[in-house]
């Protein structure tokens, strides 16, 4: 019984080295788990499906390097569905690193679908400002961008000619650490625009309320949502090779916990 | 007359968003007299938003050169960080100006192969901590206690494919997915919905005051 009591006292560095063993091992042994594709992801890849190609798609990726792992995925899968359905779309960032991020992704999947920058897709680079910079694009999209990231002047990038506010945009997408509310505020409220968030999982149960109601049309959760979307797409990313490290240490997680529960309910009944 | 002068310019920033926002883009035969101005008023806080992050940058350049001054501890960390700052910011200039081979590959270096991994490293130590925070502080002490930890546990389990296959051949509607999703749906979104209207509530009241100048900390001595 007094061992059982000490299951709640495992040394901190004992857990750190199985947490990095539960992360390490799939790098070794190939694991394969069945995907499970939830509604907000499946919400998500219908509304790309169904855009027409004739407006464009603001593609804001305001995520850095501390976030890469759930959030570079989620933005290849995006970019690869909407290059495979010739959708354009103009990246652009709230931060002064995401644009940089998304710039490498879009060119390494463009050359998979052979889509040239300027006719396909375009990056405006970091626009900052908030929610006077939100309010001021959906007024006028040249005005406010101005040139891209770049310095090409808007009105020289084929894509953009002929789009003036936000009644020439199908879908915003915002993938972010925790996307911001004011997209859902200044844009769905009044003018519509579907919007889909991007989210780290840790933020992701803030977001569920806004997919109830319909403010927003699809959500993608971390890396969760990332594989998801790649199953949807048929092709193994990114996403499939970080949940499986990211599913053993959630059940290592677990184990510890009960593990955990075990010893102290054990050490108060020895008390 | 300083701060007269602050307060109103804060009461008319504040003034022209609300009307701009609750009055109709008609009215009459007359549009909406502010709704023109948004775009340019927007171009001017963009512009201001920039100072803002020059102004921390430079805050943070006379913090750290106060600790080399007048040798503070943790001095030597203030010198590198100066010869990071520079270093990034003469990369990046070049890459943008002068794009040759050699400008290209200082810009990788310090921000591909120097930047990304050590933003992404000292994020994923949060992986390590969380797990011993987990294992530490999820302890049963109540009935409450209790719902938290099986929830949690079912969310964690569910939110990643090896639910699936750990509850695969059960029912359908008892697999770890499906009751994860539905905690997610709804107890936490009715939950969180009325997080949100108080959040929503605490903000509208203390937008009031920053407006009207009604905080403390605003007060210009």
């Amino acid at each position: 019984m007094k061992l059982l009591a000490k299951l709640q006292e495992i040394p901190y560095r004992v857990v750190y080295l199985l947490v990095l063993t539960a992360i390490v091992l799939p790098f070794v042994i190939e694991l394969r788990l069945p995907i499970f594709v939830s509604n907000e992801t499946l919400m998500a890849y219908n509304t790309i499906e169904q855009l027409p190609d004739t407006q464009i798609v603001i593609f804001v990726s305001s995520w850095d390097a501390g976030i890469k792992g759930e959030l570079w995925p989620q933005t290849e899968a995006l970019m690869r569905h909407m290059m495979q359905r010739g959708i354009k779309f103009a990246i652009m960032s709230q931060i002064a690193q995401g644009a940089s991020f998304a710039e490498e992704i879009a060119e390494r999947v463009a050359k998979l679908y052979n889509r040239k920058y300027g006719v396909d897709w375009c990056n405006w680079g970091f626009l900052t400002g908030d929610a006077a910079m939100i309010q001021a694009l959906t007024k006028n999209i040249p005005k406010t961008v101005q040139k891209d990231f770049r310095g090409t002047p808007l009105e020289d990038i084929p894509m953009m000619q002929g789009i003036k506010d936000i009644s020439n945009v199908s879908l915003i997408i915002d993938i972010d650490y925790g996307p911001r509310p004011e997209w859902i505020s200044f844009v769905h409220g009044p003018y519509g625009t579907p919007i889909i968030f991007g989210c780290a999982s840790i933020v992701s149960s803030t977001l569920f309320p806004y997919i109830d109601s319909g403010q927003l049309v699809g959500l993608l959760v971390g890396v969760r949502g990332a594989t998801e979307y790649e199953s949807l797409l048929r092709y193994r990313g990114m996403g499939h090779n970080l949940i499986i490290p990211q599913s053993l240490a959630h059940l290592l997680i677990v184990i510890l916990v009960v593990l955990g529960n075990i010893g102290y309910l054990v050490a108060r009944k020895l008390r | 007359m300083r701060g007269f002068v602050i307060k109103m310019l804060t009461f008319l920033a504040g003034l022209f968003y609300f009307l701009e926002f609750i009055l109709p883009a008609k009215i009459g035969r007359y549009n909406n007299p502010l709704t023109p101005y948004i775009q340019p008023v927007g171009e001017f806080l963009i512009v201001f938003w920039g100072f803002a992050i020059g102004v921390g940058a430079l805050s943070l350049m006379v913090s750290h050169y106060r600790k080399i001054k007048f040798k503070r501890p943790g001095w030597a960390y203030s010198i590198v960080f100066f010869i990071a700052m520079l270093a990034m910011m003469i990369a990046v200039y070049l890459n943008s100006t002068r794009p040759t081979p050699k400008a290209r590959f200082m810009y990788e270096l310090l921000f591909t192969h120097m930047y990304m991994p050590l933003g992404a490293t000292i994020f994923s130590l949060l992986a390590l901590f969380m797990a011993s925070a987990a294992y530490r502080g999820m302890k049963v002490r109540t009935l409450e206690g209790a719902v938290m930890v099986l929830s949690a546990i079912i969310v964690m389990l569910g939110q990643v494919p090896i639910g699936l296959w750990l509850t695969h051949k059960l029912p359908t509607r008892v697999q770890l997915p499906r009751i994860s999703a539905w905690i997610l749906n709804v107890a936490n979104t009715a939950a969180y919905r009325a997080v949100i209207f108080g959040i929503a509530i605490g903000a509208i009241a203390m937008a009031i005051r920053v407006w009207l100048s009604l905080e403390k900390e605003m007060e210009v001595k």
